[in-house]
């Protein structure tokens, strides 16, 4: 195998993306080559680097805004399957308590959403045409 | 789990019997994961957070079809990568270069070199800035991909379904990311 060939093989074969048949190529030029090992060092290094920079946890208080979100749209569910749409029967405001951030989401998705409810977005999304949580509940 | 990064058996939770994913889990299976590639994709913690947000809900309403077990690593990351493009639309920005400078002050779940002295975790935090910048200047294309191989682990198959691309190119475009990453980082002054 070739240094050139190597090289352009490098992040496969880290990734263990190659064919075996390769691979054991990649390993045999290693043992013989020590330009091309101090090359896979110093990307290995690059890698560790990557990990302590990018790998990190999110902010405890955004997993639980996201938990009481969730929850919420779990507990709005039943109400939403009841309502048979929009009468004029429906009270406005059937208020609930909402967290801070589930009301600002419901906010941003129904600027986005109420705006045209028949794109076919706001269908994939929600899977109905409706913007239903604006209706219902009392932001 | 590596660095919060889930094996395969550990993604292949049961689901709560009701044919919805447990909000529980999947908080707790995907929020790190999430936010942090939408942080490193939007350099905005705000933006990342309501991005997050966003794709949680879009993942707890698809559990609600009864789709079972939780959805793949490849599947929410996806569903908060369109999300991100979505946003990128959205505000019209040219998603390719970002001008957000990133902040040192995340906190890593690496555990810090044995060789705490202070002058080497001064140099050794300068090179996490300086990669954070550099991952900046790439375009999405070459980010994204970087991101979903060296962060997620994810393998280039499940990297091709999240990008919409050929396994061969995602394999192109890493190797084209990790030369300009070198390339800006040599461009700082640091010999990676």
């Amino acid at each position: 195998m070739r240094c050139e060939d190597f090289k352009i093989k490098l992040e496969a074969y880290r990734d263990g993306e190659l064919p075996l048949a390769d691979s054991q190529a990649m390993a045999k030029h290693l043992a013989e080559c020590r330009s091309c090992s101090q090359q896979l060092a110093q990307r290995n290094a690059l890698g560790e680097l990557a990990r302590e920079s990018l790998v990190f946890t999110a902010p405890e208080d955004l997993k639980e805004e996201l938990l009481q979100t969730l929850r919420e749209q779990e507990a709005l569910r039943p109400a939403l399957e009841r309502s048979s749409g929009f009468s004029s029967g429906q009270s406005p405001g059937q208020s609930t308590e909402l967290s801070a951030g589930h009301r600002r989401h419901i906010r941003q998705y129904c600027r986005r959403s109420c705006m045209n409810p028949d794109s076919p977005d706001l269908a994939e999304r929600t899977g109905r045409a409706l913007p239903v949580p604006c209706r219902i509940v009392q932001l | 789990m590596i660095g919060n990064v889930l094996s395969r058996e550990e993604m292949a939770q049961p689901a709560d019997g009701r044919g919805r994913w447990d909000p529980a889990l999947l908080v707790e299976s995907y929020a790190d994961r999430v936010y942090r590639f939408l942080l490193a994709l939007t350099k905005d913690r705000e933006v990342a957070r309501d991005l997050t947000q966003e794709t949680f809900l879009k993942l707890h309403q698809a559990g609600q079809a009864g789709r079972g077990d939780l959805p793949s690593a490849t599947y929410v990351l996806t569903v908060a990568r369109n999300t991100a493009l979505s946003w990128f639309r959205r505000r019209k920005l040219e998603a390719k270069h970002l001008s957000v400078v990133p902040s040192d002050d995340l906190e890593p779940l690496a555990v810090p070199a044995a060789d705490d002295h202070p002058d080497h975790e001064l140099a050794r935090s300068e090179l996490r800035v300086a990669l954070r910048e550099a991952l900046a200047t790439l375009p999405e294309e070459l980010r994204s991909v970087f991101l979903l191989s060296e962060v997620e682990g994810l393998s280039y198959a499940e990297i091709a379904k999240v990008v919409d691309c050929p396994p061969g190119t995602v394999a192109s475009r890493k190797h084209h990311a990790i030369l300009k990453l070198r390339q800006e980082m040599r461009r700082q002054g640091h010999a990676m």
